[in-house]
């Protein structure tokens, strides 16, 4: 199934210091770094970027095709954005066929575009790699959580992405289960017109429905039963904390930070 | 059907960090109306094994002879002879999706490609088989009735392709001591009327030293015992290391010799077990 392929919201179980570090700290991180990589505009700017980067790959010990698979399912727009900018980018002209022509303008664009998706696309699968799921929501809950003042329901939108992210796994060993069974009984979802497909979906749509619906209900009354009842005065079971090393990776990405920001001034 | 699995080998998710070998040279072969119970741990790799024995997933390597073809080629011979093997889940009651009970007995007949009348008749039958009067619920929603009951619709759903081997995964799992014992009472009758082979997976040792004609034994992906139900449970000491136990009648014979009584510790099921306590004690 194409699902498999996105590295995205993959866990990787290591037990490295990238692993380690506060949810919050990588969150924040990943964000800045993005921001940055917009900031950058040459390529010394961006040998600084895939530098960092690319410790933090070596320090988070998850193997670099773990990583690369995450390109996959947007491979093609990559390419696609990258001979866009090759070709229609006006200047001077360094290589002619026929009616295409390559200028050096546009060469430089559509590497540094290049370069630019797959640092943004290493970068939040790194975040998602070297996070828990739960972690990564355990985070943002506690980022969002001023907002809750203006009336924000922080706490509610984060449970939700919780469960949604939790249920994920159970829902697609789920899928496959009815599938399986219903392909014993002679279904066929993999041959037919559109319409028969379509409606060869039903057998298992139904079943997945009804199971979805009692596992929400199940949920429900074990909250209920645990007297969930909101954010407001819970506690963690596991508290997050700011270490040493985040400290050391805020000031790390506070220099990083600043020497982008002082290349784009020198116009580099 | 004459089954016959061949050094079957399966890997879960090769070349990632999850990797784990299910199934490790898997050899035996099923014959024509047998009933073979398989036990083994959780996670020993019993569901796995049957799924390749219906051709759902693909083998790593080895192969899973039905009748001489290969279950899993994509050749029309194959296909027919997947057919004649059905499969029932763990807790298949959550593959019910029509509105009406016949409707989805009828499914797996009419994916077959079976007339309606054909249908309606295979449907029958199945539900009869299983216990369930047809013009009773037969037009009653699936979702409307009792966990035992919609887990004999499903059954009946499987019997309805009128299979040649049968595999049950857990068919009692779950349900209070009444329903079990319809489902199992269900699963003798399909025996002797259909003298199909039966596959039957089951955690407890007492069905299956009532129910089996041969035990199948799988420990870490490898199939370690095979054998009649009294040798298999013989092998007391290596079920123990296992996880597994004896059933419940042999135990007792266990403590009662282990307390001095002179009786026989091969005797596997309940009614066995009063026999020989009758022969020791009985008259004097």
């Amino acid at each position: 199934m194409a699902i498999k392929d996105i590295t995205l919201g993959q866990y990787y179980p290591s037990e490295s210091l990238i692993h380690r570090l506060d949810p919050r700290t990588k969150i924040i991180g990943t964000l800045l770094f993005m921001v940055s990589i917009f900031l950058v505009k040459s390529f010394t700017g961006f040998a600084l970027s895939s530098a960092l980067l690319l410790a933090v790959i070596l320090l988070s010990k998850i193997p670099f095709g773990y990583i690369a698979r995450g390109l996959k399912p947007v491979l093609f727009i990559i390419i696609l954005t990258f001979t866009m900018n090759l070709l229609m980018t006006p200047g001077e002209v360094i290589a002619k066929f026929w009616i295409i022509s390559v200028t050096r303008e546009g060469l430089t664009r559509s590497v540094l575009l290049g370069i630019r998706l797959v640092l943004l696309i290493f970068s939040s699968s790194i975040l998602t790699l070297a996070t828990k799921p739960m972690s990564l929501t355990d985070g943002l809950d506690s980022l969002l959580s001023p907002l809750r003042k203006i009336g924000f329901p922080a706490h509610e939108i984060t449970m939700m992405m919780t469960i949604a992210i939790r249920f994920i796994p159970t829902l697609m060993d789920e899928t496959d289960k009815i599938m399986k069974a219903q392909t014993a009984r002679g279904a066929d979802f993999e041959s037919g017109s559109l319409m028969q497909r379509a409606r060869a979906m039903i057998p298992l749509l139904i079943p997945l429905f009804v199971s979805a619906f009692r596992i929400a209900a199940d949920l429900a009354m074990a909250m209920e039963a645990r007297c969930y009842r909101g954010g407001d005065g819970r506690t963690r079971m596991n508290p997050m904390r700011f270490s040493k090393s985040d400290t050391a990776a805020f000031i790390i990405l506070g220099v990083y930070f600043a020497l982008v920001i002082f290349l784009r001034s020198r116009g580099l | 059907m004459r089954v016959e699995v061949k050094e079957l080998d399966h890997v879960y998710n090769p070349g990632l960090a999850y990797e784990t070998k299910a199934l490790d040279k898997v050899s035996f072969t099923l014959g024509r109306g047998e009933l073979v119970c398989l036990i083994g741990h959780t996670g020993s790799g019993k569901t796995t094994l049957v799924q390749h024995i219906c051709g759902l997933l693909k083998p790593t390597s080895g192969q899973v002879l039905a009748d001489g073809v290969d279950v899993n080629e994509k050749s029309p011979e194959s296909r027919a002879v997947r057919k004649k093997i059905g499969l029932v889940f763990q807790y298949p009651e959550y593959q019910l999706f029509e509105e009406t009970v016949f409707k989805d007995v009828c499914f797996g007949p009419k994916n077959m490609g079976l007339s309606e009348e054909e249908c309606a008749k295979k449907a029958d039958e199945a539900l009869r088989l299983t216990g369930l009067d047809p013009e009773e619920i037969g037009g009653k929603s699936p979702f409307a009735l009792s966990g035992g009951q919609k887990r004999r619709v499903a059954i009946a759903g499987i019997l309805a392709m009128d299979p040649e081997l049968l595999i049950l995964d857990e068919p009692a799992a779950g349900l209070d001591p009444q329903g079990k014992r319809t489902i199992l009472e269900c699963v003798r009758s399909i025996k002797n009327e259909r003298n199909i082979c039966i596959l039957l997976i089951s955690h407890n040792m007492e069905d299956v030293a009532e129910m089996a004609e041969r035990v199948l034994v799988m420990d870490k992906g490898r199939l370690v015992l095979d054998g009649p139900p009294g040798e298999v449970f013989a092998e007391r000491k290596a079920l123990r290391d296992m996880g597994l136990s004896a059933p419940p009648a042999a135990r007792f014979m266990e403590l009662v010799a282990a307390a001095g009584g002179p009786v026989s510790t091969s005797v596997l099921t309940l009614d066995d077990a009063a026999k020989e306590i009758i022969r020791v004690y009985g008259k004097k």
